[in-house]
């Protein structure tokens, strides 16, 4: 019965949402949509942002460099500019989506446990199909102003229902050095600069944001801001239920090369931004970050990494340590080396290889993560992954489930 | 040798006919002025016209119109959004909606004023007499702005398409400073010559401009 009221409401919610949709949409997402634009302007294989992508993400959903010459969906003003000039007799002006910026991404995964379980061949196949359902919205009130909601249904199994929202107030003091953001602050960001789990290709999550920076995600406020060769967010969150004490965030990222993080630096002669013509991918830089998470809990999360985006390649390394002081002996890190390459605008293939020390002893994990991500079409992705197992402590010497075990996945995602 | 009457009579014509070939072009170069042509080059104005005007003209003070320009309020938007105009004319803000509107100009604006709200169909007027940017907004509907820019002669012209393509005809020869106004980026200028039956190519470059 409990199925199918959830399933009766999420295909209501599905219903709804289309018909709000116009009638002539390709299936597109909300930027999309107020840009009339293609996912390529913004996603080098979605989710992972293009450099313009993060300059627009950072810019609080707008385009750096006058964000009204590329709208194309008109928004609803709350008032002209000059009200400026009236405040504080009139209220400061700004400007609310016209269009509903309503995205959807479905995501489901057929998975083949390929491990030596010794199990029947019926037993070894799993398909989950939707395995989550995202609603997504996002965009900006005016010029600095911007918002983001996300709510996420996973595993209709036991249904995991994930809720972030956040609001961010920009340019306070300078352009872009100092913003606001005030919400689900952290949830999926509060990771090694340069390689956020949210940002990831492959199907799998990063092993360090499985084990040690998962569900960092609780409300709170942070300070952020950007140059063009910088950028930093300093935050304070806590716990959504209860009166814990709060934990806070340190995150910074170092970027040479390229495409700006503030949009600068890519511009042609007409003002226009610049795309490259050999790749709409492309932005050779070199990046250097780290991030620092003192919990309330007294287990500290640190962690850095360093990115080199060269043509087609990209190449990363990591490291992410968890401190726990009320246990000392079960810590854990992970160290990561990944590499991702452009064979064609429609496939982009990878590996990353992971190592988790942890204590107590015996829990060990060291994997190969190798697939490829294609693009049937600029919304629809298909991942061929597999994932394989160097060192499986906890299930060769704990005898622990053989759900961590090698396996073969194909995942088909899309997104409108 | 003696000439004829018809002779002379003749020649007299032809002399006359040859002074009026030559002159008459002469007279029309004293009375013909020139042509501005060019482009505003920044993408701002796919969003928003450009006003491109000469600053200022020597002895040439133009006078108001006769007839007074208008600004309607219809369909909850001014039109035209953007109206030159010359120092000292005077202009009918109309009320073509169904609605109440009101027009006044915010802190900044050359000319400060306020027409208080008023019905469909009634038409208020303002005299402007000071040079510079006139911003008109309605404080029933906060999303309606227009723009009255005050001048010192009637040479101007808004960019025609979303290139920024403008033309300027008639300018008296001479020397001028030529401005670019748009309501998202300052003024920038260029100084220009102007020869009579003649046209002169201006490009405003997009790195001149910057955001207000």
């Amino acid at each position: 019965m409990k199925k199918l009221i959830f399933w009766t409401l999420i295909l209501s919610i599905t219903v709804l949402l289309l018909n709000l949709s116009p009638k002539n949409a390709e299936a597109v997402p909300a930027f999309a949509r107020k840009y009339k634009t293609a996912c390529m302007t913004c996603h080098a294989t979605y989710p992972r942002q293009t450099a313009l992508g993060e300059a627009f993400r950072l810019n609080g959903y707008k385009m750096p460099e006058g964000d009204e010459i590329y709208v194309k969906d008109p928004p609803v003003s709350m008032g002209a500019e000059a009200y400026k000039r009236v405040w504080p007799k009139a209220v400061w002006p700004s400007d609310i989506p016209g269009l509903p910026p309503i995205s959807l991404r479905v995501i489901g995964d057929l998975e083949v446990d390929i491990g030596d379980t010794g199990d029947s061949k019926d037993n070894r196949t799993k398909i989950e199909f939707p395995h989550e359902l995202e609603i997504l919205s996002g965009g900006s009130f005016g010029d600095n102003m911007s918002f983001w909601v996300e709510l996420e249904f996973e595993e209709p199994a036991d249904p995991e229902i994930a809720f972030s929202a956040w609001l961010m107030w920009e340019d306070i003091i300078w352009r872009n050095y100092f913003n606001i953001k005030a919400g689900s602050i952290g949830m999926n960001e509060i990771d090694p600069p340069n390689t956020r789990d949210h940002a990831r290709i492959t199907k799998s999550h990063y092993l360090f944001h499985e084990r040690i920076t998962k569900g960092l995600g609780d409300p709170g406020v942070e300070a952020n801001g950007f140059g063009k060769n910088w950028r930093y967010a300093a935050g304070w969150v806590k716990p959504q239920d209860g009166f814990a004490d709060g934990s806070y965030y340190l995150q910074a990222a170092l970027k040479f090369g390229g495409l700006g993080f503030d949009g600068t630096g890519g511009t042609t002669e007409e003002g226009l931004l610049e795309t490259t013509p050999a790749g709409y991918w492309r932005d050779d830089a070199i990046f250097f970050g780290g991030f620092v998470f003192k919990g309330d809990d007294n287990i500290n999360r640190y962690g850095v990494d360093a990115r080199w985006n060269f043509k087609d390649l990209v190449l990363a390394v990591g490291y992410v340590k968890e401190d726990n002081d009320i246990a000392p002996n079960s810590d854990e890190n992970v160290v990561f080396v990944e590499a991702e390459y452009f064979f064609f605008p429609w496939m982009q293939s990878y590996a990353r290889y992971e190592r988790l020390d942890a204590d107590p002893v015996n829990s060990d994990l060291a994997r190969l993560v190798i697939g490829a991500a294609l693009l049937a079409r600029a919304n629809v992705k298909v991942n061929l992954e597999g994932m394989f197992f160097t060192d499986n402590e906890p299930r060769e010497i704990l005898g622990l489930d053989k759900d961590v075990d090698n396996r073969v996945f194909l995942r088909l995602d899309y997104a409108f | 040798m003696r000439i004829s009457r018809g002779s002379i009579t003749i020649i007299c014509w032809m002399i006359l006919l040859a002074l009026f070939v030559v002159t008459k072009p002469l007279s029309s170069l004293a009375e013909e002025g020139g042509t501005i042509k060019g482009l505003v080059k920044t993408p701002w104005v796919r969003r928003y016209q450009a006003l491109v005007y000469i600053d200022r003209v020597e002895g040439k003070e133009a006078l108001p119109p006769k007839e007074n320009p208008f600004v309607s309020q219809a369909g909850l938007v001014f039109k035209p959004r953007i109206l030159p105009i010359v120092k000292g004319t005077t202009v009918d803000f109309t009320n073509d909606d169904t609605v109440v509107h009101n027009v006044f100009a915010p802190p900044g604006s050359a000319k400060r004023f306020n027409l208080g709200t008023y019905g469909q169909g009634v038409s208020k007027a303002v005299t402007f007499d000071t040079l510079g940017e006139v911003t008109l907004l309605c404080n029933v509907h906060p999303e309606m702005v227009g723009f009255v820019i005050v001048l010192q002669n009637s040479y101007s012209a808004l960019t025609s398409d979303k290139k920024g393509n403008f033309e300027i005809k008639n300018v008296p020869p001479g020397k001028y400073r030529l401005k670019v106004w748009h309501e998202k980026l300052k003024d920038v200028y260029q100084e220009v010559v102007v020869e009579a039956g003649k046209t002169v190519s201006v490009e405003f470059k997009k790195k001149a401009f910057k955001r207000r």
